[in-house]
């Protein structure tokens, strides 16, 4: 089956733009002034073996508006689907960059009753749907598989026998996961070695501070957060003390494309010094959180909690 | 998972679960997973970094090092999961891709 996908402007440009509020990877501005409109849709469906073809009518073919990370609760993206709304039949609303949480969801998608949203959420179980135009995927996945989407470097020889290090944990942009997981390293004594430093210490663990230090941060929305102040306030005192680290070997692009020159890790160019791998036993990842929605069910036959998701499941980055 | 390397998680509640049902190896043989399912978001980090911090280096070494070892056997699976576009997760990433399209187009 080979599937219709609609633009408006050429094959590969997005049907919104920059202008309209939208912030997707790789759009950038061209030397000429313009906007290249980059969407990413037609890497994904190539990536997973999907046959698709470009069509300039939107009555055979699926409009997908790639809002990129332009947030789901602003205004703009409010006008993107009224956008949608008055001038398809029907059209797919979409991210590969970001989750939604459902709260906004269910009222977008009782408020257009023609549009759909797909998120860079994970599927539920057996891609089950909450809501029929509920359509979360994990694209950021798929994107290690897309040439176009991104740069990924893999060391095919690591080693696994000189190892000096217990973890590596690289945190590379500051979020609130982040900053629980760099303050519980730094405020944990390390049983590794006997030298008596925290685990940021005496592994390698980086951080980034938070970059507009202006804007409050709300612990507040964690779970039994009352009984445990002595952490909150190290939570908090950390907002101010603690400074960013790096690897000593961060690798740079000195490219030759003229335009990504210094560039080092980020949302596409994906790249760790080899040396991470082979000086440490494993890997500590800190996942972003999404937000996605549960219940804690009790399981009678097997007598304990068992989480049931109820949107999409845990967020896969 | 790509660069071969063992790995542990901190993110959502259930989140090694879900990797699980999705068709990647966890490292159970390494780690005590039990703090996956902790609601509270400090009580997790909590969980896991004790645990992390308790482990017995000698027989995660042991389990590193050998390459017949389950770890590494894991290692290679996971690999082959990212790395094969027939393995299970793509052929399950195409399934549920199609399907939503199926929903779009017959709506």
């Amino acid at each position: 089956m080979t599937i219709k996908v609609f633009y408006n402007k050429e094959p590969n440009k997005n049907i919104v733009s920059a202008k309209d509020g939208v912030d997707v990877w790789h759009d950038i501005l061209l030397s000429d002034g313009t906007q290249s409109d980059y969407t990413g849709i037609g890497d994904i469906l190539n990536t997973l073996g999907i046959d698709f073809e470009w069509s300039d009518n939107f009555k055979n073919s699926i409009p997908f508006i790639n809002v990129g990370s332009l947030s789901h609760r602003s205004s703009k993206f409010y006008n993107i689907c009224e956008y949608a709304n008055i001038n398809f039949d029907k059209a797919i609303i979409l991210s590969t960059q970001e989750p939604w949480q459902k709260d906004i969801l269910d009222k977008l998608l009782k408020t257009f009753e023609n549009l759909f949203f797909m998120d860079c959420g994970t599927y539920l179980y057996d891609a089950q749907q909450y809501h029929k135009r509920y359509m979360p995927f994990p694209f950021l996945l798929v994107k290690f598989g897309s040439l176009k989407s991104q740069i990924t470097v893999v060391h095919p020889n690591i080693t696994y026998n000189n190892q000096i290090k217990a973890f590596n944990c690289l945190m590379n942009n500051w979020r609130t996961d982040k900053h629980i997981l760099f303050t519980m390293l730094k405020n944990t004594i390390s049983n590794f070695t006997h030298d008596a430093g925290d685990l940021v210490e005496e592994n390698m663990v980086t951080y980034r501070k938070r970059q507009n230090e202006s804007s409050p941060v709300n612990f507040s929305y964690l779970n039994k957060i009352d009984e445990d102040r002595e952490f909150l306030r190290k939570l908090e005192n950390g907002l101010h003390t603690f400074e960013d680290l790096q690897l000593e070997n961060e690798v740079y692009l000195n490219d030759t494309l003229g335009f990504m020159k210094n560039r080092h890790f980020d949302c596409t160019f994906r790249i760790i010094p080899e040396h991470v791998f082979n000086d440490t036993y494993f890997s500590l990842v800190c996942e972003s959180l999404s937000g996605s929605e549960f219940i804690s069910k009790f399981n009678e036959v097997k007598q304990r909690y068992e989480i049931k998701y109820i949107d999409s499941r845990p967020y896969i980055t | 998972m790509l660069n071969g390397h063992p790995w542990i998680s901190y993110a959502e509640i259930g989140y090694h679960n879900t990797m699980k049902e999705m068709g990647f190896e966890v490292h159970d043989e390494l780690f005590d997973m039990s703090f996956d399912n902790i609601e509270c978001l400090i009580s997790r980090a909590h969980g896991l970094v004790t645990m992390v911090n308790n482990l017995d280096y000698s027989y995660i070494k042991t389990q590193v090092t050998d390459f017949k070892s389950e770890t590494r056997q894991k290692i290679l699976h996971n690999q082959n999961m990212l790395l094969n576009k027939n393995s299970r997760l793509w052929q399950e990433l195409e399934y549920v891709m199609l399907n939503y399209i199926r929903i779009f187009n017959e709506f």
